[in-house]
């Protein structure tokens, strides 16, 4: 069973690491204007 | 030191508490109309997570996450289903906690609703028009006047003169100026409406949260929370009507979850891509749509889609089976683990980061448990539980999660279990060709069979 091998799990470690390292609204490596942020904000159209 | 990115200073900030110990925090909540989407489950879960972390850390939390329980859409809704509001929003403020309570989301503390929180309303209200912040209309309305607030935009960034130019503000002749907005609204013919000192009509949408927050939790409380969509205008109007009716800080610190998107695109009702959470649940357990939120950072676009859901449930799966039959009753300090933990929590919140941590402790408890070693199992799967619940997950049965449902065509628990004795006794016959028939029908319905020392289990794959 592949998936849940050692192997599996270090993938899922690698994995996570790379969704912490995702771009963040204001930080890292994605914008930290605000003007930018609620632009797309606006084109939300949340019901 | 725990961090908190505070979206009105645009960075990451070590969090102080105003009162040593004490944490007052306030999350906007939902519009009672409808069923709850995966947007609203991220807002509820992302803080259902913020609240457990600081209660975890030592502080005393008063969490409030507040009821909007009239508005146009509420209105509108009813009037489409021939029903009061009242009858609507009740029914969808059950559903609302039903779903919450699926996702593995504890109750805030206090959930105050608009409709019963009039009379704080209209006492803030008043302070804002007696200190000049606000006007009534000639149309009835009350309006606040954003140009007396100085400091209007610090939340959002925007500037008033940027505003004043842009498309989106609609001009109503009522208004001294088209950025102010609506503090009371007049009653009109056939809409629920309260009473107060510029006759009948009901609150503005901006006006209830500053009025329940400052109730609830005073004048200046730490934490406001919401999605990113509210921060312009919903938060940005907050602060200007908290901060004029009271004349001191709001809030110290704000917190915004970012967007959902489906298949990367942007969740709407006019594309189509718009689910509740009750469908989602249909196929998916809801502690694997809660693991698939905190497998992204808060702040960053979460992704809905089946792979990625597919992939939180493999991921539980992984948990529970290094979790099944372990005895986890066992919490120890948790030494280095707990430690690398606690980082990734005090680092903004970081649950994938936190979550890596776990992944790493399942593969020790894997090691463990084919090493025999009992009590450091034990111990790994003690602390596994300890700081799943942290994160509100791995509280569930390790074999109930694993065997899952039937779904509406799946076999049954009983038929497998019927299946699962066929092949022991054709087994204890040697009849070895019986058995693994047996298993590879059971495989080919999705039902996976593992043999071990201790006997034969099953879970659905």
């Amino acid at each position: 069973m592949r998936r849940f091998s050692a192997v599996s799990l270090l993938l899922d470690v690698v994995d996570m690491r790379i969704m912490a390292s995702q771009p963040h609204y204001g930080g890292y490596t994605h914008t930290n204007n605000n003007q930018e942020r609620l632009t797309y904000a606006a084109d939300l159209q949340y019901p | 030191m725990l961090q908190i990115y505070n979206t009105l200073k645009n960075q990451k900030e070590t969090f102080i508490p105003i009162e040593p110990g004490k944490v007052r925090m306030y999350v906007c909540g939902m519009t009672v109309y409808d069923y709850c989407h995966v947007g609203h489950a991220r807002v509820l879960v992302v803080f259902d997570v913020i609240a457990r972390y600081l209660r975890e850390s030592g502080y005393e939390l008063t969490y409030v996450r507040n009821i909007t329980d009239i508005d146009d859409k509420i209105i509108n809704r009813a009037r489409e289903n021939g029903e009061s509001f009242g009858a609507l929003t009740s029914r969808f403020i059950e559903a609302m906690r039903e779903d919450a309570a699926a996702l593995g989301v504890l109750p805030p503390d206090m959930e105050p609703c608009a409709t019963t929180s009039m009379a704080q309303i209209i006492t803030m209200i008043e302070a804002l028009i007696t200190k000049g912040y606000a006007y009534a209309g000639d149309n009835g309305d009350v309006y606040y006047d954003v140009s007396r607030f100085e400091t209007y935009g610090q939340l959002s960034g925007k500037r008033t003169e940027e505003l004043r130019a842009g498309e989106r503000v609609g001009v109503d002749s009522a208004k001294d100026d088209p950025l102010d907005f609506v503090l009371w609204k007049a009653a009109k013919p056939d809409e629920p409406s309260w009473a107060s000192p510029w006759g009948s009509g009901r609150p503005g949408w901006h006006i209830e949260c500053s009025a329940m927050s400052t109730d609830c939790l005073g004048n200046h409380f730490d934490i406001h929370g919401g999605g990113l969509d509210l921060q312009f205008p919903h938060h940005e109007n907050e602060i200007a009507q908290s901060e004029a009716a009271t004349g001191c800080q709001f809030v110290n610190y704000w917190i915004h979850n970012g967007f959902v998107q489906i298949n990367e695109e942007k969740m709407s009702k006019s594309l189509g891509n718009f689910f509740t959470l009750r469908e989602v649940m249909k196929t998916y357990a809801p502690e694997v749509i809660r693991y698939f939120i905190l497998a992204s950072h808060y702040r960053s676009p979460l992704n809905y889609a089946d792979q990625n859901l597919d992939g939180a449930k493999l991921a539980l799966e992984r948990f529970y089976t290094a979790l099944r039959g372990v005895d986890a009753a066992v919490v120890s300090d948790g030494g280095a683990y707990q430690a690398r933990f606690r980082a990734a929590m005090d680092d903004d919140f970081n649950t994938p980061e936190a979550l890596a941590v776990l992944f790493e402790m399942t593969t020790a408890l894997n090691r463990a448990k084919a090493e025999k070693n009992g009590a450091l199992a034990s111990a790994l799967a003690g602390n596994l539980r300890y700081l799943g619940e942290v994160i509100g997950l791995l509280q569930g049965d390790a074999d109930l999660f694993l065997k899952g449902d039937a779904g509406a065509d799946g076999v049954s628990d009983e038929q497998i279990e019927t299946l699962i004795q066929q092949r022991i006794d054709a087994k204890q016959a040697k009849q070895w060709g019986d058995a693994d028939r047996i298993r590879d029908e059971l495989l080919a319905q999705g039902v996976i069979v593992e043999d071990s020392a201790a006997g034969s289990r099953w879970r659905r794959g």
